[in-house]
């Protein structure tokens, strides 16, 4: 009796390392799901557009999404989709994809992105879809860009939403003697930038990989723990593949975020300059939501807060929200930080 | 039932173990790299490292040039050239856009198909429409 009861034990631990290993093994369930048409294209860029059923708001979503990692993470898969949730409730949504820079991109720069690339994308938003105004929405190192853009932007800009963005740059999260050496002069990577031109993805992940976690097996022990989960197990797989998929760095970008950002934290300071331009954060005057994750290791708030004291928004509203630097719109709903600020910023037809 | 909990109980027990000696192992590593010590060291080779594969490409160029042969900086050439020529057609589109927004906010009813021959403003009108369509078309494909 004794030895049948061990059995069963050991089959059933078996049995659920099996899953996981077939889980493993399974074709990748589908991934951006959500029903998108291109708008504009530009080198390895797609302006994209996700229509919605029924069109409840006057003011569209602009996602501006960051350059180490596939946007795809917005529209991860059906009901985890932040883009999906938007579409659902009723806005016109655009997404820039800015597509894996190629060694021939070793020269666009931060400031290239944001007036080539994001600059054309938001007039080309605003001309398909007839809106007088937008809400651009930047996400991680996007919502960098985003801040930057609406400081100099000659869009109208009606309301500005940033997630999780590093804004503050004196303030290092991990690895501050790196951070410290590139502020003394003490290191400097200009260099192979300039020879390699831009930094393969397989590097990307690598390096995020030593500043966040070296090691890293403990995904690998949630998916045992829940091998039995089918619904856990896709949305696994997906995050999994996004974790894994980084695209490259164009080498002037990264040059200008060790330079720029991290060593002289120019953007916080009123600095920096884009095509001549200065990008001061007091030109945004838009209405503005910032929020930042409590179990964000990536971006924590000291980097994220800073912003709110430098804008000129009347209308500014900041979240600290229970999550990771990825998981907070990841949600099976609309957000509700979302929901609760947007809707009645974003001109409601029939209203 | 009662063993199914043990298991889960247990692979719990395991995924929590592993976080924290992950957590434990990882704190280890960053404080080893995170050294001003390793930082120089890593800066210095990746200029040693810059400047070998400089020369390696110097050379290829220098090679291409007898062997007849593209190099990726030449292929880079012609790409740019490629987005140089995209950024002249959004320029022209803008421009025709803008254009084209502006003259059907002076009089829409000048479209009309039925005036179109007398007049000389609906004609330009009517070019500058087909012009950005297949602009539009080429984008598009």
């Amino acid at each position: 009796m004794k030895k049948r009861k061990k059995d069963n034990e050991e089959g059933s631990s078996v049995s659920k390392l099996q899953l996981a290993f077939e889980a493993l093994k399974n074709p990748l369930p589908k991934m951006g799901v959500t029903r998108r048409e291109p708008v504009w294209k530009k080198n390895k860029a797609i302006l994209w557009y996700y229509p919605p059923e029924e069109k409840k708001y006057g003011v569209p979503v602009f996602f501006v999404y960051s350059l180490i990692n596939q946007p795809v993470i917005l529209d991860l898969g059906p009901g985890s989709s932040l883009i999906e949730h938007f579409v659902n409730e009723g806005f016109e949504v655009y997404l820039l994809d800015f597509g894996p820079p190629g060694y021939e991109d070793g020269d666009i720069s931060l400031e290239t992105y944001i007036v080539n690339y994001i600059q054309t994308g938001v007039r080309r938003a605003l001309r398909h879809s007839g809106a007088k105004e937008i809400t651009i929405f930047g996400v991680c190192l996007g919502g960098t860009l985003a801040a930057m853009y609406a400081s100099m932007a000659e869009e109208p800009i009606k309301n500005l939403i940033l997630s999780t963005p590093p804004i503050d740059f004196s303030h290092s999260p991990e690895m501050d003697q790196w951070a410290e050496a590139l502020r003394k002069g003490d290191a400097s990577f200009d260099e192979i930038l300039d020879v390699i031109q831009t930094v393969p993805g397989f590097l990307v992940n690598r390096g995020l990989s030593l500043l966040l976690s070296p090691i890293h097996f403990s995904s690998y022990l949630s998916l045992l723990t829940k091998a039995d989960d089918r619904e856990y197990v896709a949305k696994w797989r997906r995050f999994n593949k996004w974790t894994n998929g980084h695209v490259p760095f164009a080498g002037a970008a990264v040059k200008q975020m060790l330079n720029d950002l991290v060593r002289d934290n120019k953007f916080l300071k009123g600095h920096l300059l884009i095509k001549n331009k200065k990008a001061l954060l007091t030109n945004i005057k838009a209405n503005l939501l910032v929020v930042a994750g409590k179990d964000d290791a990536l971006i924590p708030e000291t980097m994220v807060k800073p912003v709110m004291e430098l804008v000129s928004s009347q209308d500014k509203m900041y979240r600290l929200l229970k999550g990771g630097h990825t998981t907070i719109n990841i949600t099976p709903h609309f957000p509700d930080y979302l929901a609760e600020w947007l809707p009645e910023r974003s001109a409601p037809i029939g209203n | 039932m009662e063993t199914m909990k043990k298991h889960d109980d247990y692979y719990e027990s395991l995924r929590k173990m592993g976080f924290k000696m992950e957590r434990e192992w990882n704190r280890k590593i960053k404080d080893l790299l995170n050294k001003r010590t390793i930082i120089k060291q890593a800066s210095m080779e990746s200029q040693i490292s810059a400047k070998i594969f400089k020369q390696l490409q110097d050379s290829m160029e220098t090679l291409s040039a007898l062997g007849n042969f593209p190099t990726k900086r030449d292929v880079a050439n012609v790409a740019k050239m490629q987005v140089q020529l995209e950024e002249k057609i959004d320029q022209i589109e803008e421009m025709l856009s803008q254009l084209r927004a502006g003259h059907i906010s002076q009089d829409y009813s000048d479209t009309n198909p039925a005036t179109i021959k007398r007049d000389r403003k609906a004609e330009k009108r009517a070019r500058l429409h087909k012009i950005l369509n297949s602009l539009r078309q080429g984008m598009e494909s």
